[in-house]
């Protein structure tokens, strides 16, 4: 079991002022960049199952859409918030964003379910 | 922020925004394991020719598929378990998770290998 997560280290007195941990802007950076990373994913996943609907046009250009705005969706939304999240530390405000969490993986979720069925119904 | 995350919002106390950020990055994290185990399970049914054993990729590949779906729920339950024990001040949950992935998946893969090599 983990122990619970110590304080961020302050610099230590006399020394540099790097020696300290980096500033929360570069983890919202950070956090932003694996949103990137996530959705790119998520969409490449998209593309390859569409291979799976290469028989059937019509359900495969559905899926591309929908695949397609949830990435760009989340991806927009991501900006904005990495934005916010910039003002909202330097106002000393909470930087909690539950709904794109819990709508990426109910989008995985369904990707993989969706996957499922086709696999299963050939 | 949503209502059904009111509960989540009004425990403990506000931490360190480093800590939600890093919580924030392991579900992102998580969630690209489970879309490549989709993918692999996608482009096994898609790519590779049937195995020796008929019915057996369509598994192998289904069984892939759903692994990635319940990793990326439980991948949300982790996260949410994790963010109100930091706000909470409590030790983080055990991720029993990763060792059972990393043999399953192995298993898997040796389980594969060996049938297209068997042809």
């Amino acid at each position: 079991m983990t122990s619970p997560p110590e304080p961020p280290a302050q610099a230590p007195p006399g020394g540099p002022a790097w020696a300290a941990d980096p500033p929360p802007g570069v983890q919202n950076e950070r956090t932003a960049l694996a949103w990137v990373r996530a959705c790119l994913a998520y969409l490449a996943c998209v593309l390859l199952a569409v291979r799976l609907l290469a028989a059937r046009p019509v359900p495969a250009v559905l899926v591309l859409a929908a695949g397609s705005a949830v990435a760009a969706g989340l991806l927009t939304g991501s900006r904005r918030r990495y934005r916010r999240r910039d003002r909202s530390l330097a106002a000393g405000a909470p930087v909690l964003a539950p709904a794109p969490v819990a709508v990426l993986a109910s989008a995985t979720a369904l990707l993989g379910l969706a996957a499922a069925a086709l696999i299963l119904l050939g | 922020m949503p209502r059904w995350a009111d509960r989540l919002r009004e425990s403990g106390r506000e931490p360190d925004p480093r800590f939600t950020f890093a919580n924030e990055r392991t579900f992102l994290a998580w969630v690209r394991t489970a879309l490549a185990l989709v993918a692999a399970g996608v482009g096994l049914q898609a790519l590779v020719p049937a195995l020796a054993v008929p019915g057996l990729r369509e598994a192998v590949a289904v069984a892939l598929v759903l692994l990635g779906a319940a990793l990326s729920v439980g991948a949300f339950g982790r996260w949410w378990r994790a963010e109100r024990a930091i706000r909470e001040g409590r030790p983080l949950p055990p991720a029993t998770f990763a060792p059972v992935l990393a043999y399953g998946v192995g298993l898997l893969a040796v389980v594969v290998v060996v049938l297209l090599v068997a042809r």
